[in-house]
């Protein structure tokens, strides 16, 4: 076997030119397949985290009959929600448990009106870890003897034209299904540079949402951020059994449009990769159906020594084999170093933000900067099916190659 | 002791249209030792012989016998099975194969019956030592001569020890001198090994080695033990 081995990858070398004119074929194959991997995986990383980190948390914890509803965001208040703190915070991976409030509203001034998502917090457990605190470019966040008080984003400011310390109403449905409205003042103003995304979020002090919609010592949500992300099912199975009564829930349960928007973009970036090496796996196809005719006689001379048609077929299907294994592994490498290079500064989308935000609010949240991400199974995956398109490429010639008379063979010229 | 006997064997090729009668009922035989030429002007059918004796190519008609086994009907597997371990091949091109070394060329029949590589490295260092190339064995094709390179083939036909080597003009591409050289070995190892020795040709070099000559002629045996010397004379 090794014997064989050693003549297939000393044939593939036979015709250099040729065989590294069908390796750059598969390298530039790979390189666009796994740029584009690592660009979409990018992509469901930038939107991920920042769906999580905008709604809240990586598992939201509700009062039985909020899915169903969940795009109304009812008021639902959780029952014992001390209790499901203590068991949620008890978890591995938890960084922050909290409870709060959210529901939905309008905020307007004279010059405009905006519908919000209200989520109201307690500052104190989730002001160190709230991504809208982390980015206030204007005022303060929020603070836990605030009453009056919300805190916008940049997005929505502009839109009412407002600054801090201006007022606006903010109109809420109560528990009772009664409509409730306050004037608010605007405390702090955060930018996240997620444009639309950030238009429709306005947060409050827990105790002064609790007063504004007659819930009284209650919460209708608890939030959980974990340390990592993709962990979420973990700790839905762990804390589920013990909480029949509760609905827990992944972020992508709640919305599942981000889920399905990303599948959709993964598949279609499959089905162009796809194509790709399959046009990389033609090239070979004719370079192997060359290297078969030119070899014709060599075949007649191998069969007179008594090598069978299996024999034949099989140093053939090494030779494509080997010229995939070349090409994978320098499009492997060079798409490793070129995916590592762009990662360091980043994909730069400021000037596409208005064409992106426009699109939605899913694609809203990649941000203004994005950073393609590659783990080292996917390098190794699209290498592996570069060799097989290579290999299958090569399996009509070497079954030509294979049926061929000796006789016949010998006489070719 | 008959090696190869073939039974009124016919081989017709068909190119497009045209049907061309190569062979046309030849019956001939094949004694264990012999150093035969096979000869005749160009489409008298001597390399289609070759090809039928050796197992390439099957009769269209007739028989052919191999170490008096029916060897006719068998399927392609069979027949390169026969070849790898009875038969050995010179061609008058040295047909080498270009990525292997003189000492892996020579190797590759043995691989090909699975031959331990204790063995191997025997049989293919005797081999090229008797053909005059022991200093030569990690040498391409391409860094070998055209003598040397046949001198290679000769030792790859014997290497598996089989029962005939069929030689189809086995010095056309050679000088005089490296022709010679690759006859005188040959001479030496059908005597030193007692295999058959069947050349097909029209080199008058060849044919005064042969113990026994066979004419053809437009497909059929002219003579099947043809006087030298009076084919010396016509030529």
């Amino acid at each position: 076997m090794l014997k064989y081995i050693k003549m297939a990858w000393l044939n593939t070398w036979r015709n250099w030119r040729r065989t590294l004119i069908a390796a750059v074929a598969i390298v530039l194959s790979l390189i666009l397949l796994i740029f584009m991997e690592a660009f979409m995986d990018g992509t469901d990383e930038a939107i991920y985290g920042n769906v999580v980190r905008l709604y809240g948390g990586n598992v939201l914890i509700h009062a039985p009959g909020f899915r169903e509803r969940s795009t109304r965001m009812p008021l639902l208040p959780l029952n014992n929600p001390d209790a499901v703190l203590e068991l949620v915070r008890a978890q591995p991976n938890v960084v922050v448990a909290s409870k709060r409030i959210i529901t939905g509203g309008l905020v307007s001034n004279r010059n405009a009106s905006q519908a919000v998502s209200i989520t109201a917090i307690d500052p104190q457990i989730e002001g160190p870890v709230s991504l809208a605190a982390e980015n206030i470019t204007a005022g303060r966040f929020l603070l836990p003897d605030d009453r009056d008080e919300i805190v916008i984003g940049r997005a929505l400011a502009d839109q009412l034209d407002v600054s801090v310390g201006d007022r606006v109403s903010l109109l809420g449905r109560r528990a009772d299904d009664t409509m409730r409205q306050h004037t608010m003042v605007v405390a702090g103003i955060f930018d996240l540079g997620l444009g639309e995304a950030e238009k429709g979020l306005l947060y409050m002090n827990l105790p002064a949402a609790q007063l504004l919609y007659n819930l009284r010592g209650h919460e209708t949500e608890i939030a959980v951020v974990l340390q990592e992300l993709g962990r979420e099912d973990e700790l839905i199975d762990a804390i589920a059994p013990a909480l029949p009564n509760y609905e827990v829930d992944s972020i992508f349960t709640l919305r599942p449009e981000f889920a399905e928007a990303m599948s959709t973009d993964r598949a279609m970036g499959l089905v162009i990769g796809g194509i790709m090496l399959i046009m990389a796996g033609i090239g070979i196809l004719n370079l192997m159906l060359m290297a078969v005719y030119e070899r014709t006689r060599e075949m007649g001379v191998l069969a007179a020594l008594g090598m069978k048609g299996r024999q034949t077929m099989a140093l053939f299907l090494l030779e494509g084999a080997f010229i995939g294994l070349v090409g994978a592994v320098l499009g492997c490498i060079i798409s490793w170093l070129l995916v590592s290079a762009v990662n360091r500064t980043g994909i730069d989308l400021g000037i596409f933000s208005q064409d992106i935000g426009s699109l939605g609010e899913i694609y809203a949240l990649m941000g203004d900067r994005l950073y393609p991400a590659m783990g080292l199974s996917t390098i190794v995956e699209y290498g592996l099916a570069a060799i097989i398109v290579a290999v299958l490429a090569s399996v009509i010639p070497a079954y030509q190659a294979s049926r061929k008379e000796p006789a016949e063979s010998l006489h070719f010229v | 002791m008959e090696i190869i006997r073939l039974e009124n064997v016919t081989k017709d090729y068909t190119i497009g249209e045209i049907t061309t009668r190569a062979l046309d009922h030849v019956s001939l035989n094949f004694e264990n030792g012999e150093f035969t030429s096979i000869v005749g002007p160009s489409g008298s059918g001597k390399t289609t012989l070759l090809q039928i004796m050796g197992c390439l190519d099957l009769p269209d008609s007739g028989k052919v016998f191999l170490d008096n086994r029916d060897v006719t009907g068998l399927k392609k597997n069979a027949r390169a099975d026969l070849r790898k371990s009875m038969i050995g091949f010179i061609f008058q091109f040295f047909a080498l194969v270009p990525v292997l070394s003189a000492y892996e060329n020579v190797e590759l029949p043995l691989i090909l019956n699975n031959v331990g590589e204790k063995e191997r490295k025997e049989r293919v260092t005797y081999l090229l030592n008797a053909v005059g190339l022991g200093h030569r064995v990690d040498h391409r094709p391409d860094q070998l001569s055209g003598g040397e390179q046949q001198r290679v083939a000769i030792a790859r036909a014997l290497v598996t020890d089989p029962l005939l080597v069929l030689a189809d003009e086995p010095t056309a591409n050679l000088d005089t001198e490296n022709g010679k050289m690759a006859m005188d070995i040959m001479q030496k190892l059908n005597e030193e090994t007692g295999t058959a020795f069947i050349f097909a040709t029209h080199d008058p070099r060849v044919v005064e080695y042969a113990k026994r000559v066979v004419q053809m002629h437009d497909g059929t045996i002219a003579n099947a033990n043809a006087a030298l010397d009076l084919l010396v004379a016509a030529d």
